[in-house]
């Protein structure tokens, strides 16, 4: 165990260190930043236009562009591109370290090969939650900070839903839980990829080719695509939005999670097997 | 215990259970144990055989030359034997003990550089070796980094970034790795290459201090033929993945004539009197006034002293290494 903590704090300091590292945080950072200040300017005129609309069949009061409603949008913003940002670390945790060579400095260590694998993905893992936290926190906090805490109203495919600002905190969390498990899909994805192939680039392009695929796949209605579509992980990342939901699916979001950590353990089983018997050339 | 062992190994030859070639492996290995047992390794990648029923022994406390040409299956072998590729056929035994079972334990005693030395670019060689330490287990003081700087020349730069690095400085950085965790064997691949010439003498005079007064062994692998000669004890020369030569340094070059060459001032009547010497059947080659023969070492100066005498000028007197001719002459008749 001493020996594994050890490894495992290796690879942290190594993920911290990186400077690829920080790209994801800049991201998340500009695309939060930008569209809160998009909102601070535009937002009520925007908002005016769409209730505007609904005048003559409802009366709508109070703030309705709230920290809520921003941090709402920005999740439904972001969750697209953050499976990029995760790849973009995570894809390059093994195949990185065996075309730079280290890896061979590495696997020369009394630790096994597991080991190493389990902590790479243990700090892929952990990246991948500091890039969610960070979300969170712009998203979340800074949003309510500029524009204060009302009621979530919103309108989704079917109707007008409307959620009590004092029901939405347990909410945002869930949903952030939700989405830290889909993301978890894509990193372990991503080193699955990086385990397999040996170049650095491949693994990010190929985990974004693929959920780029899953999610098209998902997106038609057709006989053939449907006896698919429940078992691809990119139909069930989408579900922390079930947590804004009024009664909340939970049968629907308790299937998602299990599939979502199926996929996650059937491919950290996999890349622990591939890895084992990996010859290392570079 | 190991009287009883001899007993009844005498006993078993006696009695013809065992060939005599085992008996005497049986006690080689009772006087002097092995670091590294490595018994007919192969290597397949598809249909090409890069390591073909390899076997080799390293004994303890030896320095171990690790031969071959480019192509020749050398660090495929090297791989196999640090567990980063899995052999086809054979089986590689640590200090007695099989890699396969105890490569936890048997990583743990061993340092080694394999290939070029390569480290993570974005952070300093103290925090490279921080990493390092840590994976072996090692609670290292400020102390212990600083002692390990000094002894492979990196006091003064060791927080610098390793992407700011010359080749010279990460072999460097690449020593100071392998030795680290203060293992009982080193394997070092190509560890001079990109030193300078003091760097290559401080690596060898560490080499020799590490293996004289600590008594690790080394497997020492390298193209700059007179360091093998000048560091090792024993060697082996591999070829297509097979083994041309083995043995102890000195039984394998002691047939071997040198070759010298001499620079002449008068040519054609240093030809004359060469041609009439005792070494007239040793001149191999003469353009304008450069002559090569392959003369034993004691006839040397016994060659430029004739020459003297004879009123001939000599300019220069050189010969070759000895282990960089056998080498060549091994493997391009392999």
């Amino acid at each position: 165990m001493k020996e594994f903590i050890a490894i495992l704090k290796n690879e942290l300091v190594k993920t911290i260190k990186r400077p690829r590292s920080f790209i994801g945080f800049g991201v998340v950072a500009f695309i939060c930043l930008i569209l809160q200040a998009a909102f601070y300017n535009d937002g009520r005129e925007i908002l005016s236009l769409v209730t505007g609309q609904l005048e003559n069949s409802l009366s709508i009061e109070g703030n309705i562009l709230n920290g809520n409603l921003v941090c709402f949008v920005l999740l439904q913003t972001l969750i697209i591109q953050m499976p990029l940002l995760v790849a973009l670390v995570t894809g390059d945790l093994v195949s990185g370290e065996v075309a730079n060579g280290t890896m061979r400095f590495l696997l020369t260590r009394p630790a096994s090969r597991t080991k190493i694998l389990v902590a790479k993905w243990l700090a892929g893992m952990f990246y991948t939650l500091l890039l969610l936290i960070f979300l969170g926190v712009l998203a979340l906090f800074l949003s309510r900070a500029l524009f204060g805490v009302n009621d979530l109203i919103y309108v989704n495919s079917e109707a007008l839903t409307v959620l009590k600002a004092n029901d939405l905190n347990w909410r945002f969390a869930g949903a952030f839980v939700i989405a830290f498990l889909s993301l978890s899909v894509v990193a372990t994805l991503a080193h699955f990829l990086s385990t397999v192939l040996d170049n650095s680039i491949t693994p990010i392009v190929s985990t974004m080719a693929i959920v780029i695929i899953f999610t098209i796949i998902g997106m038609f209605d057709m006989p053939s695509f449907n006896v698919i579509q429940p078992f691809l992980f990119t139909t069930h990342m989408i579900s922390w939005k079930d947590m804004f939901e009024d009664p909340i699916p939970k049968q629907e979001i308790i299937k998602s999670c299990i599939i979502l950590f199926a996929h996650i353990v059937l491919l950290l089983g996999s890349a622990v097997y591939i890895f084992n018997r990996k010859d290392i050339n570079s | 215990m190991n009287y009883c062992i001899f007993y009844l190994t005498d006993l078993y030859v006696i009695l013809g259970c065992v060939s005599a070639f085992e008996y005497l492996l049986c006690i080689s290995k009772w006087i002097m144990p092995y670091a590294i047992e490595v018994n007919n390794i192969k290597k397949k990648f598809g249909d090409f055989v890069a390591v073909d029923d390899l076997s080799f022994n390293v004994p303890a406390g030896e320095i171990f030359g690790f031969l071959g040409p480019n192509g020749s299956g050398k660090s495929t072998t090297l791989r196999m034997m640090l567990a980063l590729i899995t052999p086809t056929a054979g089986s590689i035994d640590f200090f007695g003990k099989p890699l396969k079972k105890n490569r936890s334990e048997i990583m743990g005693r061993i340092g080694c550089i394999i290939e070029k030395p390569d480290f993570y670019t974005y952070l300093s060689a103290h925090d490279n070796l921080k990493l390092f330490a840590r994976a072996n287990g090692m609670d290292y003081s400020n102390a212990d980094y600083k002692r390990l700087y000094d002894q492979v020349g990196l006091t003064g730069r060791a927080n610098d970034k390793v992407k700011t690095y010359s080749h010279g400085m990460k072999q460097r950085l690449g020593l100071a790795q392998a030795l680290l965790h203060n293992p009982d064997l080193i394997i070092l691949d190509e560890p001079n290459t990109g030193l300078d010439p003091k760097g290559i003498i401080e690596l060898r005079e560490l080499l020799l201090k590490l293996n004289r007064e600590e008594g690790k062994t080394i497997l020492f692998s390298s193209h700059i033929l007179s360091e093998v000669e000048e560091l090792c004890d024993s060697l082996i020369v591999i070829n297509n993945g097979k083994t041309v030569a083995q043995g102890r340094v000195d039984s394998l070059l002691s047939d071997e004539d040198l070759l010298v060459d001499i620079e002449i001032g008068k040519p054609e009547e240093g030809k004359a009197l060469l041609e009439s010497s005792p070494w007239q059947d040793l001149l191999r080659e003469q353009k304008g006034n450069h002559f090569r023969l392959n003369l034993p070492m004691e006839e040397i100066p016994k060659v430029n002293a004739f020459l003297i005498d004879k009123g001939i000028d000599l300019i220069s007197s050189s010969y070759r290494k000895r282990l960089e001719d056998y080498f060549l002459r091994i493997t391009e008749g392999a």
